[in-house]
């Protein structure tokens, strides 16, 4: 095992250990370098040096500014109910797209207003007339 | 009751209002973030800017939390993101870090304290995806399986980021401990 492999095994030991048979392999590998001992030490005082003396904070009174920024600043909770018809959007989105396809689809016209169905015109054909009938004219002059 | 019902109950609270209660889980996750963002940002006047929004993005979202992963986590997640923006963000304004050529200066004299600096100075000058695992795992103190997890990246590439940001850190002693 070349001191680089050696290494890498050193380090991987720090974060997934060895079993007792990779243990035993590296120790007898390690004694062929005993001058790599005090190198491998530096990567044990690495971790030792990283890990934190004290748990961090952002400073004294952190929650209270920022609770009293919440309540100062319109910041609000982004309600469920909101959501809940955002889900839906894109189906609803779909329908109206589908629905607008097929008034292309059977509309009389290529306009807008025949896709839309605002050219609607009564539905009185032109050939029937109208005829007046007065009945009482009619009566007298029959008489 | 454990923490994770703990925290289903206050958030419950905060949801139908309880200022009081969303207090009790920023105070019980700021050490958490706090770590996070500080290793990503420095001890900066940004990093608290951070880790306000952080928890402004969750009181924001109450209502869509839904438990899938634990809060700890959900938090942290807002914690990166906004942290690699803030990178960004000042990576565009080329000011990030004043360069230090040379690393570190540690005189001959230095304390332990200097050490740690250095070693802390040396992890800030670590490419951001490098400096999250060394963060997460070796800083937070989370197992590399939930490292792996909060990343959303294999078990090996938490493995094999921590291996060269360790030898990284390793040769900044050892060129310190030269000194």
């Amino acid at each position: 095992m070349t001191q680089q492999e050696l290494e890498d095994q050193y380090i991987r030991s720090l974060d997934v250990p060895m079993n007792n048979q990779e243990r035993e392999r590296f120790l007898t590998e390690l004694r062929a370098h005993p001058t790599f001992v005090k190198e491998l030490n530096l990567h044990s005082k690495v971790r030792e040096l990283v890990t934190p003396k004290a748990p961090a904070s952002f400073g004294p009174y952190f929650a209270s500014k920022l609770i009293h920024k919440i309540e100062n600043t319109g910041v609000v909770i982004d309600r469920q109910i909101f959501s809940f018809f955002k889900r839906f959007q894109l189906a609803a989105l779909g329908i109206a797209v589908a629905l607008l396809i097929l008034n292309v689809m059977f509309a009389d016209q290529a306009n807008l207003k025949s896709v839309f169905g605002l050219d609607r015109t009564p539905t009185t054909t032109t050939d029937e007339e109208i005829i007046s009938f007065d009945f009482y004219e009619t009566l007298n002059n029959d008489l | 009751m454990n923490n994770q019902t703990e925290d289903e109950q206050l958030i419950a609270e905060a949801r139908s209002g309880d200022m009081s209660a969303f207090k009790l889980l920023v105070e019980r996750y700021e050490g958490k973030i706090a770590g996070i963002v500080k290793s990503m940002l420095g001890d900066t006047p940004e990093s608290v800017d951070v880790g306000q929004e952080v928890f402004i993005r969750f009181y924001e979202s109450l209502d869509k939390f839904n438990g899938s992963s634990t809060l700890g986590t959900y938090l942290i997640r807002i914690a990166i993101n906004l942290s690699l923006n803030e990178i960004k963000r000042k990576k565009r304004k080329n000011n990030f870090f004043r360069p230090l050529e040379d690393g570190h200066q540690v005189t001959s004299e230095a304390t332990g304290e200097d050490v740690r600096e250095m070693v802390h100075h040396e992890i800030a000058r670590l490419d951001p995806e490098f400096r999250l695992v060394v963060t997460l795992r070796m800083i937070e103190g989370y197992s590399t399986e939930e490292t792996a997890e909060i990343l959303g990246i294999a078990l090996g590439t938490v493995l094999s980021r921590l291996s060269r940001a360790q030898k990284k850190l390793k040769n900044a002693l050892a060129k310190h401990a030269a000194v």
